[in-house]
């Protein structure tokens, strides 16, 4: 039969945020897929170095709507390691509720935006219709219904009164209940599982191989989780577990999203009923000491990891964002290959793209000239630097 | 003489022709609509909207590709509604029979209603867009899936009643309620492939938003896709009334307008019905819709007619 | 799913229609700001920490003049009203505003004020709500 290329976006139904994806079908079947990103590079990060520490807090906001509170706590920890800040208990315990609220309506969007890519509907308004009811929280304990604002250098700015806190416990009571509805309707209902299953395989050892992160590898059976593997804010002392599955499948990703609604129910619920007394922030200089740091966090897609560097003035020298999902591009082309047209929208939404987190980055030669590189030649390019540095492979386990 | 030309002008222009099949499919969809949204805890349409959708359409400007076939891409749309038009005269609306009746209308209603899929097919064929190929290829795959339990699961009835015609096989089962009650599961299959024509959810394959943009239709605009548009809902329409017909006895031999209010119950229930599977389920992929069409629908029909010849041996 | 897809059918739909019927904003919303001249001394904190640059503290003599339009009508008229020493006033481009506050966290004399109005969309600079200007 012959080969046909299909350009799958930057503008389609099926992607929420430009991208684009050049698939070669092969009457339904996928025979190559090519992923070109950037679309959205915005120069967040060289806007984030004319401005100072408290102003870039309210742009890295903005990188991401939905994870808007993961880019600004993950940035904060990096700029408060420098600068030597400790943040009080009870700051860091509306920072973990607010954190928790975040991916709990996270997951929610992402079954209803999952749900309209195989057609079903009726899951995706189901969905967002209980996920107003953790809008409706967010909004009562911040003030806005995204872009949450809550972080300031030192803390967070709005307390929690006792009001507020007993509207979210009963509002994660209802919550739960619903969270059991879409368990029960993933593991059971037969045409989600008639596309969910086996569609999008990424093996345990694959998964390892291209770094994925977040729900994609805890689905594939790798139990990474930042807030095990290197607790910040009040995870550690907090009781939750770590969900994996070993289906490797767009099944299990959803699996595990769902199973993982009611560990953050669990953890909203310790952080409650436990509040520590005391103040919400620390006075924080305007000047922050010269330093550099590199701060990792669990945002409801994966690890994201914030760089900053500061050169002792009020602005930052160098801000630098790892998205989660540009980690998890990687595994894209390998899943989709091998696959159906059909399957292509699902595959995508299973690993919860987030186009906007994602930046690329341009080369800048000396002499003026400028290019671009991609994925592949962004990782040779580095493997010689360090090689060349003299840095030894050799004990990296897998990764290289 | 004059009587008879302008009985047929009535009948192909007004009832039950052009101007009815679109004030009812326009009604249908809509009743579609709402109960679709309501079952989705929404609000839904009010009930003008599907003719605002169509003169809002009409109203827009005609984009046709440059490398597109442009006499077949705009003759297109009006054969679909032509041919779902003519497939009405045979079924029976007003009164036991439909405008025209003979031995035999009931395989020509069914041809005539493969035909707007044949169209869609040639419009995604000859709009040399890469979307509008694969949904072209879809269609006409999902062709070979559905057509054939809907024709086995019509010759059941047709076997109980004894004849080929439509006005036939209701008035049998008029006759004899227990006609109805035997062949259930035929119109259970009837009406899962009925969606499939109709490419509804499950079965919106061909058109499936998410993953060829618009199928078929990708690349028509303006009053090409309102006829496009226009010409399915009036397949639900005369979908529905032939099954109505041929399963649940059509207008039940019930004098003049009565009749036409149980023709008008029966059709809106199986409406009910197809927008009920419409929000229940998700979209399933092509092969393994072809795969539950050949090993469990045709087979449930083949023995539905081993069924109704029995009970025809029987009686 | 078929229970509750019946069921659905015969319960009030979950939309709120807008914008005849509203939901209750929370009273500490973060909506437009509110500024109050009587306490500024223009010491010029706020425009120091606005992301977007959309605050700015201008200081004038003589008297007060700036368009007022009531809601509901669709002129805008000028008011003038004399003062006798010099004041600040804080102009609010709502066009770049991003309402995030922090204006308001940083006043010594507590003269910015959030309110929950976030009704702001208008179809032209000249229309924007009162006590604004671009």
């Amino acid at each position: 039969m012959a080969k046909i290329t299909i350009p799958l976006g930057p503008q389609h139904p099926a992607l929420k945020e430009p991208g684009n994806f050049l698939l070669t079908l092969e009457g339904e079947s996928i025979v190559g897929a090519t992923i070109r990103l950037g679309y959205n590079h915005r120069g967040i990060e060289k806007a984030c170095e004319q401005r100072n520490f408290l102003q870039d807090i309210y742009l890295l906001e903005r990188v991401c709507g939905i994870c808007s509170h993961s880019h600004t706590t993950c940035y904060l920890g990096a700029v408060e390691e420098i600068a030597k800040l400790e943040v009080p208990k009870r700051g860091l315990a509306i920072r973990v509720l607010v954190a928790e609220l975040e991916r709990l309506h996270s997951h929610l969007l992402w079954l209803g935006v999952a749900g309209h890519e195989i057609g079903f509907d009726t899951l995706f308004m189901y969905a967002w219709r209980d996920r107003e009811h953790i809008m409706d929280c967010l909004e009562m304990v911040t003030g806005n219904r995204v872009n949450y604002a809550i972080n300031t250098v030192g803390g967070v700015r709005r307390d929690v009164t006792p009001e507020m806190k007993d509207k979210i416990l009963k509002t994660l009571t209802v919550v739960e209940e619903r969270a059991n509805y879409y368990v029960e309707l993933a593991t059971q209902e037969v045409t989600v599982l008639a596309r969910c299953k086996d569609v999008g395989r990424l093996p345990n050892d694959e998964a390892v191989r291209r770094c994925a992160v977040g729900p994609l590898a805890r689905a594939s059976g790798v139990a990474s989780d930042v807030r095990k593997d290197d607790p910040y804010l009040l995870y550690g002392e907090l009781d939750f577990k770590v969900i994996t599955s070993d289906r490797c499948d767009v099944l299990g990703r959803v699996e595990v999203r769902a199973l993982e609604l009611f560990e953050s129910i669990k953890i909203l619920r310790q952080v409650l009923n436990g509040l520590p007394e005391g103040p919400i922030a620390v006075k924080a200089p305007r000047k922050v000491p010269a330093g550099e740091a590199v701060s990792r966090y669990e945002a409801p897609r994966g690890e994201d990891i914030h760089y900053v560097r500061s050169s002792g003035g009020e602005k930052p020298d160098r801000v630098k964002v790892r998205a989660p999902t540009l980690a998890n591009w990687a595994s894209m082309a390998y899943m989709l290959e091998g696959g159906y047209l059909a399957d292509v929208p699902l595959v995508i939404a299973a690993i919860d793209p987030c186009f906007s987190c994602t930046d690329r980055a341009i080369a800048v030669r000396g002499d003026g000239q400028s290019g671009s590189l991609d994925w592949d030649s962004l990782r040779r390019y580095a493997r010689e630097f360090h090689r060349s540095r003299g840095v030894d492979f050799s004990n990296v386990p897998g990764r290289v | 003489m004059d009587c008879t030309v302008f009985s047929s002008a009535f009948s192909l222009l007004v009832f039950p022709g052009l101007l009815f099949l679109g004030a009812y499919g326009t009604f249908a969809e809509w009743v579609d609509r709402i109960l679709y949204a309501r079952m989705q805890n929404r609000v839904g349409p009010p009930i003008y909207q599907p003719v605002a959708d169509f003169i809002k359409l009409m109203a827009k400007e005609v984009i046709i590709p440059e490398a597109a076939d442009k006499g077949l891409f705009r003759v297109l749309p009006v054969v679909a509604v032509a041919s779902v038009c003519t497939a009405m005269l045979m079924v029976p609306a007003w009164g036991p029979a439909g405008v025209v009746s003979f031995q035999g209308d009931l395989v020509a209603v069914l041809y005539l209603l493969t035909i707007p899929t044949a169209t869609f097919f040639l419009a995604g064929w000859c709009s040399s867009s890469p979307y509008a190929t694969v949904g072209s290829v879809r269609a006409l795959t999902q062709l070979f899936a559905y057509e054939v339990p809907l024709f086995l699961s019509v010759v059941g009835p047709a076997i109980l009643a004894g004849s080929l015609s439509v006005a036939d096989i209701a008035a049998a089962f008029t006759a004899n309620p227990l006609f109805i009650a035997v062949n259930l599961p035929g119109l259970a299959i009837a009406l899962l492939a009925l969606q499939g024509k109709l490419e509804r959810v499950p079965f919106d394959i061909p058109h499936a938003e998410t993953e060829v943009v618009g199928g078929p239709f990708t690349e028509y605009s303006g009053g090409l896709l309102a006829l496009f548009l226009l010409a399915t809902d009036m397949e639900m329409v005369v979908g529905a009334a032939l099954l109505s017909a041929v399963f649940l006895g059509g207008s039940l031999a019930l004098p003049g307008a009565l009749g036409f209010v149980a023709f008008l119950a029966k059709t809106l229930g199986i409406v009910f019905v197809l927008s009920l599977t419409r929000a229940l389920m998700a979209r399933i992929r092509i092969e393994q819709m072809i795969g539950l069409c050949w090993k469990i629908l045709a087979p449930v029909a083949l023995l539905q007619i081993i069924a109704d010849i029995l009970i025809k041996k029987v009686i | 799913m078929l229970g509750d897809l019946l069921a659905a059918l015969f319960q009030k739909p979950a939309t709120v229609l807008y914008p005849f019927e509203r939901l209750p904003t929370i009273e500490n919303a973060r909506g437009r700001i509110d500024f109050d001249p009587a306490a500024c001394v223009g010491c010029k904190l706020c425009m120091r920490d606005c992301p977007s640059n959309a605050i700015k503290i201008v200081k004038f003599e003589g008297s007060v003049r700036f368009s007022v339009r009531p809601r509901g009508s669709k002129e805008a008229k000028i008011v003038e009203i004399p003062v006798s020493k010099k004041k600040h006033k804080a102009l609010i481009r709502l066009k770049k505003c991003i309402y995030c506050a922090q204006c308001v966290e940083n006043c010594l004399k507590k003269c910015l004020k959030t309110t929950s109005e976030f009704e702001l969309a208008s179809l032209g600079s000249n229309t924007m709500p009162p006590g604004s200007e671009e």
